[in-house]
């Protein structure tokens, strides 16, 4: 044989590897072995410790560790959460909702410590489930090699072949490779055992945890929403929100119960702005409506009062007029508010717009004797 | 949070856009226009334009004009591509040190890299005078084709011109975002880009704020340039049958005759015929010779037709890559200057059997989309996520000249991937690994990526170091090696080096010469100010003078004539110690010349 060895030193191979066609002779040899990679990858991650530098939620990193916790042991379906029956139509939905709680550019320049790593991992595998699963000979290949009836005279040839076919393996992968080969023997052995009800009992496990995690959640988020208390109400939904993105209810839930909070800690600005009135603290009360306002502005309340302070205490007209216009504009039909307006309107010399908000409240009201006196006024 | 700007770098154009609070918006520049040319060139007093106002000096001042450039990023001077590319150009391209191609212009060589980082830069100037404030973050896109030294060298160009380049994204999936971010409801999308000088169709999914790129195609060197070449070929052969003189030998008329073809061009996508005339194009017995020659619709599509099929033909591969027929695509969106000439766009509708999408500018939608996939990344609150793909196989070089794929092209990004390598003598201590980009079974037919030097193995006999080497591929669709010992397990104890391309050393020169180019500009612009100061004070002196000058003192007189010619001399000299003195004793003189008058 007149090639020299696969590689050579590069000392020597550097001044030959002038272009592409004279590599030939001057290559390293692959094994590929997908599995074992993943396994001691992974083996590497979980080593990471928990640091509190790491810019995740406590229950970000739940999911993230309860996604990743025995990929390697999961099936596809399993990885998806889905039942070995899924149309493609629910695999595809799903590697998308997966994808955007686990790729990595949700988690954009975070400091993620070892969760990086996690989420690389979860996203191949996850991409691999599904581009596998969407693919209906690849799935049917799947589906025999993991759910499958005994192939083991077929199964043992094929890890011959494969070690047979590369051309050069290193003492220590021959090794590697035997005792992954008895490993895999040993998982697959298992997974033959495993009839379809155990997987699914596992799988169910998995889930049932983090179900009975949102389960949980959702109850007290309930509780206390009876109890009126909004705040934790929220946060709880939010939580069984995390837990079980799949469960609509708790996104309406979490949805409610923080548009109750906003709105009750409105109204409470709201109260306490009357109460410093009462004292004559203007400054304040105007304080507090402005944050009863930015709570919730479509209110037209908390305008309508606020409007009045800076009108009757104030020489800001200008800002009056705006807050008055404000609490017209989300409750047209309130004549109280209509009637303030067109009198700021006329106070400023605004006459034809004055004349239209009194019609407007006559038309709300035909017997409203202030707006009819006010517009013979104007006339 | 921080303002990301979406910057679509082309052949012949480039435009940025930002993300506002209604959606994305272009920014125009500061003559108005949406997109800027991507120009480079130098003036006979060494300034730097970029931009219109390089392209309008381009006839005069051909050598100098550096236009083209995406076409050379991350090419070796040997490929073929280049060579096509010399031959045309007006200015003059060199091989670098390390193979690369460098450009010869204003007396001096530029890396691609650099002359790309001049047009980014003036980018993030339109988009700073926009926006009133420094902007940092960047989005880039690059055709989806390019291959890992292509986007190497078009996040290294944002580096040099101080950019942080947070993404570079493929162009026809920025188009897709600039379409589908704030639409519902789940559909297929073709998006056919033809740009100035390359060719990309992409095939997405998308649904519930997703973007699946599907599968993706292209050709790097197919473009409007190509087709403004049949042009100009044309015009020159049917001059040299006439005349016996062929205008592609003069670089002057070359770049009249290219500048005449382009517009042609456009006008046949609205026109059904164009009169091409050149007056004094050449010069024959001492008599000036004119150009005149009429090109119709029908004959232009008879010169391109088959750069129109190619693109059919790779749109139809880049479908069956993706599983799909063309019956299946819900949406076509069309992107790039050139498919505004109406027979792209019948072969297309023709392929697909539907008409296409209209709506947003082919030109302006790369930027858009670009500036919405930045925010997607700095802002929580956007649902919206992009999967895309790698367009080509990346393998590496086995025994015989064959290559083991290792990702093949269109798997998503980001992704990665581990081999095993060993060595092959006695106490062998590094490893080369030959890392190649394409889709040839044959090593020599790809594109190769680096040759990786795996160094610092320890001692042991052959075979028996066992290396885990994994290969990753980023979101910006740049490759990665990284290297590890099974046996001890450190990733330190391996190196891994790759040959070809910028060093890092290149880089930061790259980089303090930019430095100190904005510098130097900023010194110029005071200085110019000042003149403009001294010149206005020393008018104002004079103005003064008559009125005043038989109230003041011989001797006043004196000290005053004697500054504003002192203060002339300064103007010429411009230097900025006299000049500064010079408007001190202007200024005094002024308030002395104004109080006389007062009296």
């Amino acid at each position: 044989m007149s090639r020299t060895t696969p590689f050579d030193p590069p000392a020597s191979a550097s001044s030959e590897a002038e272009d592409l066609s004279a590599t030939d002779d001057e290559i390293a040899i692959e094994v590929d072995d997908e599995a074992e990679e993943d396994e001691e990858f992974v083996q590497g991650v979980l080593t990471g410790s928990n640091d509190d530098a790491i810019d995740l939620k406590t229950d970000q990193r739940m999911a993230i560790d309860l996604a990743f916790d025995g990929i390697d042991e999961k099936s596809f379906y399993e990885i998806l959460l889905l039942p070995r029956t899924a149309e493609p139509k629910s695999i595809k939905r799903s590697y998308y909702r997966l994808s955007k709680e686990y790729h990595p550019d949700k988690f954009y320049r975070k400091n993620l410590g070892p969760y990086k790593a996690k989420l690389e991992v979860i996203f191949n595998k996850i991409t691999e489930a599904y581009r596998i699963l969407s693919d209906p000979d690849a799935r049917a290949d799947y589906d025999e090699l993991v759910f499958g009836k005994e192939e083991e005279q077929e199964k043992a040839a094929s890890v011959t072949q494969a070690s047979t076919t590369v051309t050069f393996v290193p003492e220590a992968e021959k090794k590697r490779q035997a005792a992954e080969a008895v490993k895999r023997a040993a998982r697959e052995e298992k997974l033959k055992k495993r009839s379809r009800p155990v997987f699914m009992q596992k799988f169910g496990k998995q889930l049932a945890q983090r179900i009975a995690k949102a389960k949980a959640a959702m109850k007290a988020g309930k509780e206390a929403a009876e109890a009126e208390n909004w705040e934790e109400a929220a946060a709880q939904y939010q939580r069984a929100m995390t837990l079980d993105p799949r469960n609509p209810k708790a996104k309406t839930a979490y949805k409610r119960a923080s548009a109750n909070h906003r709105n009750a800690k409105a109204e409470n600005f709201y109260r306490q702005a009357q109460e410093v009135m009462l004292a004559e603290d203007t400054k304040r009360a105007a304080e507090l409506y402005q944050k009863a306002v930015d709570c919730k502005p479509t209110k037209g309340k908390y305008y309508y009062e606020f409007g009045k302070l800076v009108l009757e205490h104030t020489l800001q007209q200008k800002t009056a007029l705006e807050l008055l216009r404000k609490a017209v504009e989300f409750e047209p039909r309130n004549v109280d508010y209509n009637l303030e307006l067109g009198r700021v309107y006329g106070d400023l010399g605004m006459t034809s717009r004055a004349q239209s908000v009194y019609e407007r409240v006559l038309k709300l009201d035909k017997k409203n004797s202030q707006a009819s006196k006010a517009l013979k006024r104007l006339k | 949070m921080e303002k990301v700007i979406g910057i679509d770098l082309g052949t012949t154009n480039s435009c940025v856009a930002i993300f506002e609070s209604k959606g994305p918006v272009v920014i125009p520049n500061r003559g108005g226009y949406q997109t800027t040319p991507s120009i480079v060139a130098f003036a006979e007093n060494g300034k730097r334009l970029v931009g219109h106002i390089a392209k309008r000096q381009a006839v005069t001042n051909a050598a100098n004009t550096l236009f083209g450039v995406k076409r050379l990023i991350g090419r070796r001077f040997s490929s073929p591509e280049v060579s096509r590319t010399v031959d045309l150009a007006p200015y003059t391209v060199e091989e670098g040190s390390e193979g690369d191609c460098r450009l010869r212009a204003g007396g001096r060589s530029f890396t691609v890299q650099e002359v790309s980082a001049f047009i980014l830069m003036e980018m993030k100037k339109i988009a700073e005078d926009y926006l009133g404030e420094e902007v940092v973050k960047a989005v880039i896109t690059v055709p989806a084709y390019f291959n890992d030294a292509q986007r190497t060298a078009t996040k290294q160009a944002g580096q040099v011109a101080g950019l942080d380049v947070i993404r570079i994204i493929n162009e026809p999936t920025a188009a897709a975002l600039a379409y589908g971010y704030d639409r519902e409801g789940a559909r297929h999308l073709v998006v056919f880009d033809l740009g100035g000088g390359t060719f990309d169709v992409s095939v997405l999914s998308i649904s519930e704020d997703v973007f699946e790129v599907v599968s993706t195609s292209g050709d790097t060197f197919l473009g409007g340039q190509d087709f403004d070449s049949r042009v100009i070929d044309y015009l020159a052969e049917s001059f040299q049958a006439q005349h016996g003189i062929n205008l592609r030998e003069d670089k002057v008329a070359l770049q009249r005759l290219r500048e005449a073809a382009e517009n042609a061009k456009c006008e046949l996508s609205f026109k059904r015929t164009v009169e091409v005339t050149l007056p004094f194009i050449a010069t024959k017995d001492g008599q000036p010779i004119h150009l005149q020659q009429s090109l119709s619709r029908a004959r232009f599509e008879e010169l391109v037709g088959d750069l129109v099929e190619r693109c059919v033909e790779i749109c139809g591969a880049t479908l069956e890559n993706a599983g799909m027929n063309p019956a299946e695509i819900d949406e076509i969106v069309l992107v790039g200057g050139q498919t505004r000439t109406p027979l792209v766009q019948e072969k297309v509708e023709e392929f697909f059997g539907r008409p296409l999408s209209k709506g947003i500018n082919p030109d302006e939608v790369v930027a858009l989309g670009a500036a919405v996939q930045g925010q997607a990344l700095v802002d929580e609150n956007m649902e919206m996520l992009l999967l895309d793909v790698t367009p080509l196989s990346l393998g590496i070089a086995t025994v015989g000249g064959a290559v083991s794929t290792l990702i093949p092209k269109n798997s998503t990004i980001p992704t990665q991937k581990s081999h095993s390598f060993t060595t092959v003598h006695d106490n062998q201590s590094a490893v080369k690994i030959v890392v190649l980009q394409g889709e040839s079974e044959r090593a020599s037919e790809n594109q190769l990526l680096g040759e990786f030097l795996l160094s610092g193995i320890r001692p042991a006999r052959k075979g028996v170091p066992d290396i885990a080497v994994t290969f990753a591929i980023d979101a910006d669709g740049i490759v990665s090696v990284t290297a590890r010992d099974r046996d001890t397990g450190k990733e330190q104890s391996i190196t891994v080096a790759m040959s070809g391309g910028l060093s890092d050393q290149d880089l930061e020169r790259m980089i303090s010469e930019r430095d100190s180019y904005e510098i130097a500009q900023r010194e110029e612009e005071s200085l110019q100010e000042l003149v403009y100061k001294v010149e206005t004070l020393h008018q104002r002196v004079l103005d003064l003078l008559p009125a005043a000058e038989a109230m003041i003192t011989g001797e006043q007189l004196h000290e005053i004539m004697d500054a504003l010619s002192g203060a002339k001399a300064a103007m010429n000299s411009r230097d900025v110690g006299d000049l500064r003195a010079c408007f001190e004793r202007l200024d005094e003189a002024a308030h002395s010349l104004s109080a006389v008058e007062g009296l």
